[in-house]
């Protein structure tokens, strides 16, 4: 008796399921495979094959992008069938991302934490004042990163601010823009 | 939610102990019920473990539908096609000779049958053969990669009506097997 109110309370459940819509709606079915800032300002560093989509308005991306990135709709990017590693950023970057994965292209990153991070983890880096050796010791190669990039690492950051507050990030955008 | 290190180390025994009881309780930690499957004489391995998959493909989605679970921050292995079945089949063939898998060879070896000891010395043999033998077969191990692939990504249909599809197929399922188990 048990196991057939079971399988009846099983088969309700599924079958208002089925009508009732994704569970992840503007999701990717799959988690996409991500890059940090750091890891691709080393791979640019390192004069890697890359080809970096900058998946956001035309506005957004003469005020600010990644070098070598080129503007793009999630169209052009399934157009171009990049087969080199990819580097997706911008709102579009995750169903993009989903997109070149249905059409079996394994190399295709998504830019964790978008052109924020590249400002705050490669161009803008901060350290405490307070830093631990470790901490210093990840700060000079993060520094040495923001002065290839034209950066400006910063020192002696109260530890209160090590996350720049948003308008901190939008005066880093303005002063870069060109 | 997400669990701190300190935290993970106090769920993980008690999700495992858990895991365990439920699965001797099941009657999982006996070779002779598990090896029952493959002459198609006791189904109990197949309606515990697709009660466990229906449970928690129901949970998950109604939790994520409602807003408690990201599904998005799941993890979902890779695929790797053919590796992925010759594993499989190893697996089986073990299986089918030991009477337990990994978890039930732990089951029965905490509830003092010496078989499960046996299988845990043979899984850990098989676990050290494979690391030692994987530069000789990492070019295998890693073809017919197909990503991260989930049911309703493969068959192009929405997560609830797959939600549905494998519910009625498991309890076709179940109403089969008993009557397999009848005429056994």
């Amino acid at each position: 008796m048990m196991r057939r109110v079971l399988a009846a309370v099983a088969i309700v459940l599924a079958g208002v399921a089925a009508i009732a819509g994704s569970p992840i709606t503007g999701v990717p079915d799959v988690e996409p495979d991500a890059i940090s800032a750091s890891d691709l300002a080393r791979r640019i560093m390192d004069g890697d094959v890359l080809r970096i989509y900058d998946l956001r308005d035309s506005a957004a991306y003469r005020q600010l992008h990644l070098p070598g990135a080129v503007p793009a709709t999630m169209n052009d990017v399934i157009a171009d069938a990049p087969r080199s590693m990819t580097v997706l950023y911008g709102d579009e970057a995750a169903r993009t991302w989903s997109a070149l994965n249905r059409t079996g292209h394994r190399n295709a990153f998504v830019l964790r934490g978008g052109v924020r991070a590249w400002l705050t983890e490669v161009l803008e880096p901060r350290l405490a004042e307070d830093a631990t050796a470790i901490e210093r010791a990840a700060f000079a190669e993060a520094a040495a990163q923001s002065r290839f990039f034209g950066g400006t690492p910063r020192r002696g950051v109260p530890r209160a601010e090590l996350t720049p507050a948003e308008s901190a990030i939008t005066r880093a955008v303005i002063r870069r823009g060109c | 939610m997400m669990l701190d290190p300190a935290g993970a180390l106090i769920a993980a025994p008690i999700i495992g102990l858990a895991f365990g009881w439920f699965l001797e309780r099941g009657g999982l930690g006996s070779a002779r019920k598990l090896s029952g499957l493959f002459y198609l004489t006791d189904f109990t391995v197949f309606r515990v473990l697709f009660s466990a998959v229906l449970t928690a493909m129901l949970g998950a989605f109604w939790l994520s539908r409602f807003g408690l679970l990201d599904l998005s921050a799941v993890h979902v292995p890779e695929t790797f096609l053919v590796p992925q079945a010759v594993g499989g089949a190893v697996f089986g063939l073990g299986f089918l000779l030991a009477g337990l898998c990994p978890g039930t060879s732990c089951v029965a070896g905490a509830a003092g049958r010496i078989d499960g000891f046996a299988v845990i010395g043979g899984l850990l043999l098989g676990v050290l053969t494979f690391n030692i033998s994987y530069p000789l077969i990492d070019g295998f191990v890693a073809s017919t990669a197909l990503g991260e692939l989930t049911l309703p990504e493969l068959l192009h249909m929405p997560y609830g009506v797959v939600v549905l599809l494998v519910t009625i197929i498991a309890i076709g399922g179940f109403v089969i097997a008993s009557r397999l188990e009848k005429s056994a």
